[in-house]
């Protein structure tokens, strides 16, 4: 018997081409919405998406496709092993690609892990990774610092 | 932890802020320095449920409150059940509460709802939000009172209108005169309501069945208080009491019957995982049952 499972065929921005099973894919409610609208046939172009992050964003689909049967427990094993390998700057590119692709899980999982990141920052460090002006006056800002004092003690 | 960089990409802004609806509320109040347009976004009813629904998902609500009494100074104690074993808690924060500062007299709270308590100490009544550590006094009761020797008010219900995204809080009212013999009868009721939106009070009808229930328990799902309820002629319980935060009304509900009723038994209703549950316990205090 000649069955072969299916393959989707994704291009990345910078023209790497992946073929990607099916099962795969569809971890995407992106391409799964296009697969089920036959409009999956021709290989997909992802105008927005390096060829180093998709093939990540593959790597955590197969993942999960894979552990499908594993425990809960397993599962957020190997999710914080895939993601405490990510650098900061590739989690905003993740971030932006699953959201694209909209790979719920693995949005949640990028930005939990930036919110991890971040959580113990001063609101200085804050503006400066954001690109964020402060637009509060200098009283204005002491204001809330005085009014919330207890949230910033970084002991914890 | 690694050091922070500016971001090489730019981040669409509802990407920045599913981030920070995921930070704990200590990091929240922090970032709220960071500019007016952040500052704003996170008293936003969209924000404040998207942070309720990721935390409620990610966290074991557990905790324990303990009142402990310092060289005049009263504190609740907020331990934090351990989620690895359930047994063992840690001491999480010392909050204190402006409200309580009579050490003979024991504060009493109501709820959680959405993360808020409700405190009664000596009829005051106030909000709490633990996490965010606000207190707010509410304020007194404008409604007119009939000609009385003495007013006591009694069983409290807090719940959240969804409808109007509203807070509410209901107090059972009862004014009572002096007989020839010194003891206090003839009671008029009255029901007051309180709009965390309007910030005040106004007066609703009363039921004809009258409330009973403890403090230190959770009697409000989804919307609706309710009470272990008792009528002028009965000798024990003869119904629960329900009010509906968003349509404003009471209703009745029949007891369910076991064996031995509530002529042995006393009930406490209370929320159990998002439905009305009871424990029911001996009026002799030897046995409970769930």
């Amino acid at each position: 018997m000649a069955s072969t499972l299916k393959k989707i065929i994704l291009k990345s921005c910078d023209g790497k081409i992946l073929e990607v099973e099916e099962a795969v894919a569809v971890q995407s409610q992106m391409i799964k919405n296009m697969i089920e609208d036959d409009c999956a046939n021709e290989e997909i172009p992802l105008p927005d998406i390096t060829g180093e992050i998709l093939s990540m964003i593959i790597e955590y689909c197969k993942m999960h496709v894979d552990g499908e049967n594993n425990s809960n427990n397993e599962l957020i094993a190997r999710d914080a092993d895939f993601i405490t390998r990510v650098d900061l700057n590739t989690l905003y590119y993740l971030i932006v690609a699953a959201n694209f692709l909209n790979v719920k899980s693995l949005l949640d999982l990028t930005c939990q892990r930036v919110a991890d990141i971040i959580k113990g920052k001063s609101p200085e460090e804050i503006r400066l990774t954001f690109n964020i002006k402060n637009d509060f006056t200098p009283e204005e800002e002491e204001e809330i610092r005085k009014k919330n004092a207890w949230a910033f003690d970084y002991k914890d | 932890m690694q050091g922070l960089s500016k971001i090489r990409t730019e981040l669409p802004e509802m990407l920045v802020f599913d981030i920070l609806a995921k930070l704990p509320v200590k990091s929240l109040i922090r970032f709220k320095c960071v500019c007016k347009h952040w500052s704003f976004s996170f008293q936003t009813p969209l924000f404040i449920t998207q942070h309720h629904h990721n935390h409620l998902r990610n966290n074991n609500l557990n905790f324990i409150f303990k009142r402990s009494i310092g060289n005049s100074i009263h504190y609740f104690n907020l331990f934090e059940l351990s989620t690895e074993d359930g047994q063992s808690f840690s001491l999480k924060q010392n909050i204190r509460l402006p409200l309580c500062n009579d050490r003979w007299h024991n504060p009493e709270v109501y709820g959680p709802c959405n993360g808020i308590f409700c405190v009664e100490s000596k009829d005051n009544l106030a909000l709490w939000n633990p996490s965010t550590r606000q207190f707010r006094i509410l304020p007194q009761s404008s409604v007119q009172r009939p000609p009385a020797d003495f007013t006591r008010f009694f069983r409290v219900g807090f719940g959240y209108d969804s409808q109007t995204y509203d807070y509410k809080v209901l107090r059972f009212v009862s004014n009572m005169h002096e007989n020839e013999y010194g003891a206090y009868s003839d009671e008029t009721e009255q029901v007051d309501l309180y709009s965390l939106k309007c910030n005040s009070w106004k007066e609703i009808s009363s039921p004809r069945v009258t409330a009973w229930g403890r403090a230190w328990q959770d009697n409000h799902v989804n919307g609706i208080c309710y009470w272990p309820a008792y009528g002028s002629n009965s000798a024990g319980f003869c119904c629960i009491l329900s009010f509906d935060m968003v349509n404003g009304r009471f209703s009745t509900l029949s007891l369910p019957e076991f064996h031995g009723g509530f002529v042995q038994y006393e009930p406490l209703l209370l929320n159990i995982n998002g439905l009305l549950g009871a424990i029911i316990f001996s009026r002799s205090w030897l046995k409970y049952g769930l």
